[in-house]
């Protein structure tokens, strides 16, 4: 009892975060991980031709390996600088993992399943199947699917030391995508599914992706080497899936800490 | 709604052969089930075991030591070298409910280990970085050794679950706040509905911590006193921990095994207010929707459930819009029977899902609840009459519900039936 599931908008959001004019007043308070959920999945949704859909027939599913970790730091430096009973009610809000899909959700005015998942391999991808799969049984007639991270002090301290290295690979960033049943929308490419395979790694693997490369065709032979790099990896390919030759493709990711296959169709 | 909703009902039983419980209304599902009968309050100062605080709000703590005897015999057999430093304490009290259920479920570990096993947990303080100690150092200028860093990428509670019990599979932890651990139980029926997964691990977990305890006191949301959920007078709610973990399998995986089904999670819904950035919609929206969709899952939109286990914290806010919502939904108020269960547990977060669900097809299976702990006197602004603590109920079906709401406006609801 399922059908078909076009991606049918992509956005990506790559570095500094440009917050639309039309959300800026009600952006002003947020932190920058709900900003840049926002904005991709905004810019995503505003490509997409004027419809009719009901609120309740959209859903949000954001996935994230770190959530808004700048937040958390801050909550908790307040905790110990200042003392207990001191907290910002706004900052304990806001460091909530899923406060970012509330303000998509409100912003943006969807009213159907919500969902915020976290793991440190393949967030995007866990998220990206429970979007396909709502589509996929009638359950909603469009997901957006959000993958986000936008780090921290702390945590690229740790990436240095980890790896001895100087600098980190990454840049605070988002995708966003859109999923709609085939026959309605016109879009990129068909996803068909996705299969995820997790391995035992050392956790710290999890964060410097120690042997994450993709396979597949019009996927790059090398990404950086940063949590968010599969995702914009995918999503530029996916932007331009009408110019690879074929147009069934099976794409793979392998790391240390496990394995994914994405299949597509044109 | 235009029409163009073509819900497709999963169709598939999805059994309940095992459920497991942790929290500071009791130790396991049984002890849990009987304080519920007892209206034992476990709510006391937060215990040093825990954190130290100079707040005095008090919570719903569970035991200092929350491995369960269960659990070590459990990880003897799946992971020798386990050692219960190496995790948190979400991840032990996930593992120690996980036990109880696939105990139940009559699941051996050779069986667990050749199948495919998802795994879906809620939680809210489970997933953040909490070590004050590193945080300090590190604001000071100084390079702390990485362990703390090391711990918590290690301490996804799925994963961790996972690598504990030596499976393989599909594994997510669902942030949903309070309503993590109804919607990770949802995520694992659709897991097994669209044959991702031989048999999964579902519900949530939850340790106390300081940063939520101080959070949630910013908010002004917790109750000085043990709270009182629906009650006349209710100020607030109180912070629990714990976890509620479900075993769930396709109709024909049980029968195979030859295990009775306890009862089968028969519909699932998920909505958003789309409101307010902490404070639910005042009629309940997306309650609603919630509610709508986990009737039309189900394939019965015009079920009269025979239980409703509330969210209920004991806030002046959610127990308004909850009510509000179950009226609109459900007309025929004289007839609900609805209880909330945080007088017992307090709220759990990321746990509470989990044991609200376990809770619900345990009266459900005994035709029987016990009423709202705390709750002694009705609110009459409210919208419908939950039970009051003294007014224990038979039930007059198999069917109820189990719902919840949370932080950024999501909300969850699972209908559940128990076996006769």
């Amino acid at each position: 009892m399922s059908g078909p599931v076009t991606v049918s908008a992509v956005n990506q959001l790559i570095g500094n975060c440009v917050v639309p004019e039309q959300l800026a007043r009600e952006l002003r308070r947020a932190d920058l991980f709900i900003q840049m959920a926002v904005t991709s999945a905004y810019s995503a949704i505003s490509g997409l031709p004027a419809d009719k859909l009901h609120p309740e027939e959209i859903g949000v599913f954001i996935g994230t390996a770190y959530g808004p970790l700048e937040t958390n730091f801050e909550l908790l430096g307040s905790l110990i600088n200042e003392g207990e009973g001191q907290i910002s009610p706004t900052l304990f809000s806001h460091s909530v993992y899923n406060a970012a899909a509330g303000y998509v959700a409100r912003l943006l005015e969807i009213r159907g399943p919500v969902m915020t998942i976290t793991n440190y391999g393949w967030p995007f991808l866990i998220a990206l199947e429970e979007g396909r799969v709502a589509v996929s049984t009638g359950r909603i007639a469009r997901a957006v699917v959000i993958g986000v991270e936008t780090y921290s002090e702390l945590l690229a301290d740790a990436y240095r030391r980890f790896l001895q290295v100087d600098t980190v690979p990454w840049e605070r960033s988002a995708v966003a995508w859109v999923l709609e049943p085939a026959g309605a929308a016109k879009g990129f490419c068909r996803l068909q599914g996705i299969n995820l395979c997790e391995y035992e790694a050392q956790p710290a693997d999890l964060l410097t992706r120690r042997g994450e490369t993709l396979t597949g065709c019009g996927l790059p032979p090398e990404i950086p080497r940063h949590p968010m790099a599969y995702a914009i990896a995918l999503s530029e390919a996916i932007s331009s899936y009408d110019k690879l030759p074929a147009q069934q493709h099976c794409w793979l990711i392998n790391a240390s800490f496990g394995r994914a296959e994405i299949n597509l169709a044109g | 709604m235009d029409g163009r909703i073509n819900t497709v009902s999963s169709s598939l039983p999805v059994a309940v052969t095992g459920v497991g419980c942790l929290s500071g209304g009791g130790a396991d599902v049984e002890r849990l089930w009987r304080n519920l009968g007892r209206a034992v309050v476990n709510c006391h100062p937060v215990p040093g075991y825990l954190f130290n605080t100079v707040l005095d709000y008090p919570v719903f703590a569970a035991p200092a030591d929350c491995f369960s005897e269960r659990a070590c015999r459990l990880v003897v057999e799946t992971s020798p070298q386990f050692s219960r430093e190496s995790v948190s304490r979400t991840v032990l009290l996930a593992c120690s409910a996980a036990a109880e259920a696939l105990i139940q479920a009559g699941v051996s570990v050779p069986y667990l280990q050749s199948v495919r096993v998802g795994i879906a947990l809620g939680t809210t303080v489970g997933c953040t970085f909490h070590n004050e100690e590193y945080f300090s150092a590190w604001q000071k200028g100084l390079a702390p050794d990485l362990g703390p860093i090391q711990f918590h990428l290690a301490g996804n509670v799925a994963s961790a679950l996972h690598r504990i019990l030596g499976t393989s599979g599909p594994s997510a932890v669902i942030n949903n706040a309070c309503a993590s651990g109804t919607d990770a139980i949802g995520v694992a029926r659709n897991w097994l509905a669209t044959g991702q997964c031989d048999i999964a691990i579902a519900g949530g977990a939850d340790a106390l911590s300081r940063v939520a305890y101080n959070g949630f006191a910013s908010l002004m949301l917790v109750d000085k006193e043990a709270c009182r959920p629906f009650n006349k007078n209710r100020q607030g709610l109180n912070l629990g921990e714990g976890a509620g973990v479900m075993v769930l399998e396709r109709q024909e995986s049980s029968f195979s095994r030859q295990v009775q089904p306890l009862g089968w999670v028969r519909g699932y819904g998920c909505a958003a207010d789309a409101w307010h950035p902490t404070a639910p919609h005042p009629e309940g929206r997306g309650l609603k929707a919630a509610l709508r969709q986990a009737l039309r899952d189900c394939g019965s939109e015009k079920l009269v459930p025979a239980l409703i286990n509330a969210h209920g914290t004991g806030t002046k806010a959610n127990d308004k819009a909850e009510t509000a919502a179950l009226a609109a939904i459900f007309p025929q108020t004289e007839e609900l029977v609805v209880v909330s269960t945080k007088g017992l547990t307090g709220h759990t977060l990321g746990a509470a899902g989990g044991i609200e669900a376990i809770l619900t097809l345990i009266a459900l299976r005994a035709g029987f609840t016990p009423g709202t702990v705390g709750c002694l006197e009705s609110d009459l602004e409210l919208s419908l009459r939950p039970l009051i603590q003294t007014d224990n109920r038979q039930l007059a079906g198999t069917w109820g519900i189990s719902q919840s709401l949370a932080f950024g406006g999501g909300n969850a609801v699972l209908v559940i039936e128990a076996a006769s």
